[in-house]
């Protein structure tokens, strides 16, 4: 058990190294980056003491490791936009916002999303399950920019019962969380619903019922406890798609976290920003999977034996 | 009183009266302390009678299900609830065919088996897990509480089932084909294990297979099932000695016999018929080399000799070939 978790850190951190490659080689193949940092009204002498300073002069090679090193002290230049700050404070100032958001996000939609699952399951081909299905379906297919301006437009414009947008209270958590998470509601719904009537045939549930076990401790323990291991599966990519989601949903609600900074950035073209939000996200999604390992090998003992 | 008296149970595939049935009429009883066997192909319908017993049938077949199944006179299959709950694990109990996955993975050994304990109002529940394991022959049974079921072989596992089968002192246990995913060698260890638990705890057994050697080496009485009913029962001896149903005598028939080894295995020609396909009177008159017209009308049980019953309108023919 140890090799294995000793190996997925070494698999971590190799993806992490190989990731800081591909941002590099994509700033450079993306256009001069000189140009991309001075701007318009930059002299020959700026540019000379900058292509010196960023070591452009030298070979690729050399600017790669310049640039890992850099960041390994926590160096990833600074915006062009906002100031010529320092472009790890800024995304890092940025982070628990788009977090907590998550967070919040995460947990609504686990909660929900194995609730709703379990009874459709239980409830199989019953009026209750075909609606669970239907909205299911409903909230896999709906576009989540779409679903943030409708929810603002009813939720808080028509009826005004929460904040249209921003950052501070618990009621500017409900519109955004709801909307990054619909999608993921929707796939841990059918998820669970599968894997429940998976577990519900099977001999083991079986033997659960013939000890005379309450139906209560049949279903939440012995069929559960199954239907989850997919579903912890899935929580890396389901974390992905929180995050990914974060750009458009918080631009919707100007939600002051990192998703909201990529697009900012993007559009005034503050190319040491986008680079640092990339790293910074993969490091995330590179951490999740690690978690999600690790959260395997709690609830599922076959994979405690293995490698 | 018997134990458990199944009275005209049939079971179709869903509510509807024309619905296709698995089981059809079907009428058993088991004493206290005998062991019956069950005996079919494939498809007979042997499996939903073990499974009918304990209400353990999914849903669709459960509502079809109609008839009686008495348990010291209560009728199971008006059981609700806590009743219901009380009768599995405590009064009947049932060994499962699958022994790789009538276990839950996720569970340890101790943990599954001590559910059942607990329920039995055990109080040294880890003392009575050794014991439990112990009793089923399972060597070093403290480290074993601790395992999970991947880390145990297939004899190991089916041995833990039974020990979690009879954790909760059961006056009845279903065995549904325990042995079919056992290695020939386990098969016969499992075999004697069951028939010293058996004798041990003084249970009745309901013992589901299609395997007349296991019928031989284990039971007092069998049931003969073919297509949803049943054709023949009675004492084993008296069965193997004088079948009258001209389906158990190609059964046995077809039984290798390690004394003369002939090049060619005697087989039943044709092919039991499917659910909602059954032919129109005794459904084995398609197959039957006895069969005429009179077949193609349902024969009732009728007593052949003490306690030995057979449906079958050619059964003094059976007797006499």
């Amino acid at each position: 058990m140890t090799r294995l978790i000793v190996g997925r850190l070494a698999e971590a951190l190799a993806a992490l190294l190989l990731m800081s490659l591909v941002i590099f080689l994509l700033s450079r193949v993306t256009g001069d980056p000189v140009a991309l940092l001075l701007g318009d009204s930059a002299t020959v002498e700026d540019r000379d003491r900058l292509i010196e300073q960023l070591a452009l002069d030298r070979s690729l090679w050399d600017q790669y490791l310049t640039f890992l090193g850099n960041a390994l002290t926590g160096d990833f230049g600074q915006s062009v936009a906002a100031g010529r700050r320092d472009a790890l404070d800024l995304v890092l100032e940025r982070l628990p916002a788009s977090m907590s958001l998550a967070a919040v996000a995460l947990c609504f939609t686990l909660v929900t999303g194995i609730a709703m699952g379990v009874l459709a399951a239980i409830t199989r081909g019953s009026a209750v399950d075909i609606v669970v299905r239907i909205v299911a379906l409903m909230g896999q297919s709906v576009p989540a920019f779409w679903l943030g301006i409708v929810l603002i437009y009813v939720v808080s414009v028509n009826w005004g019962l929460l904040p249209t947008s921003g950052y501070g209270t618990w009621q500017h958590y409900v519109l955004p969380a709801l909307t990054i998470g619909t999608f993921t509601l929707a796939a841990v719904t059918r998820l669970v619903r599968a894997s429940m009537l998976d577990a519900l045939g099977s001999e083991y549930v079986k033997l659960a019922r013939i000890k005379g076990l309450s139906e209560a401790t049949v279903i939440l323990k012995h069929a559960l406890s199954n239907s989850l291991i997919p579903v912890v599966t899935f929580m890396g990519a389901f974390f992905a798609t929180m995050i990914t989601g974060a750009v458009v949903v918080e631009t919707v609600f100007a939600w002051p976290g990192i998703g909201r900074l990529a697009y900012e950035s993007i559009v005034s073209r503050d190319f040491p920003v986008i680079q640092t939000v990339v790293l910074v996200i993969t490091a995330l999604f590179i951490l999740a999977n690690f978690c999600v390992d690790m959260l395997y090998l709690a609830i599922d003992p076959r994979m405690r034996d293995r490698g | 009183m018997s134990l458990l008296s199944i009275r005209n149970l049939t079971v179709r595939l869903g509510r509807a009266a024309h619905a296709p049935a698995i089981l059809e009429d079907v009428s058993l009883d088991v004493q206290p302390g005998e062991t019956v066997g069950l005996v079919g192909e494939s498809g007979s319908g042997k499996s939903t009678l073990g499974m009918s017993v304990l209400r353990l049938t999914p849903p669709l077949l459960a509502e079809g299900t109609s008839g009686e199944i008495l348990w010291n006179g209560q009728d199971v299959l008006k059981m609700r609830g806590k009743a219901l709950r009380q009768l599995r694990g405590g009064e009947m109990s049932m060994i499962l065919q699958d022994p790789m996955a009538s276990l839950n993975p996720v569970f340890s050994v101790g943990s599954q088996l001590g559910e059942a304990l607990k329920r039995a109002g055990r109080a040294d529940l880890q003392a009575a897990a050794e014991a439990a394991l112990a009793e089923v022959n399972i060597p070093s049974p403290a480290e074993r509480l601790r395992s999970f079921p991947h880390q145990l072989s297939g004899g190991m596992r089916q041995r833990v089932v039974s020990a979690i089968g009879l954790a909760q002192e059961p006056k009845l246990i279903i065995c549904d084909e325990p042995t079919t995913a056992l290695d020939a060698t386990i098969q016969f260890q499992f075999l004697e294990l069951l028939r010293a638990l058996q004798k041990a705890h003084g249970m009745a057994m309901l013992f589901v297979t299609h395997d007349f050697g296991v019928v031989a080496r284990i039971c007092d009485r069998v049931a003969v099932m073919y297509a949803g009913r049943i054709v023949e029962t009675g004492p084993v001896r008296e069965i193997f000695r004088n079948p009258r149903h001209p389906y158990t005598r190609a059964l046995l028939a077809a039984v290798p016999s390690t004394r003369e080894a002939p090049d060619r295995l005697p087989v039943i020609d044709g092919a039991p018929p499917s659910v909602g396909n059954r032919p129109e009177g005794c459904a084995f008159h398609p197959r039957c080399p006895l069969a005429t017209d009179r077949c193609r009308t349902q024969p009732r049980m009728e007593p052949q000799a003490p306690g030995h019953d057979a449906a079958c309108w050619h059964a003094k023919e059976v007797a006499a070939a």
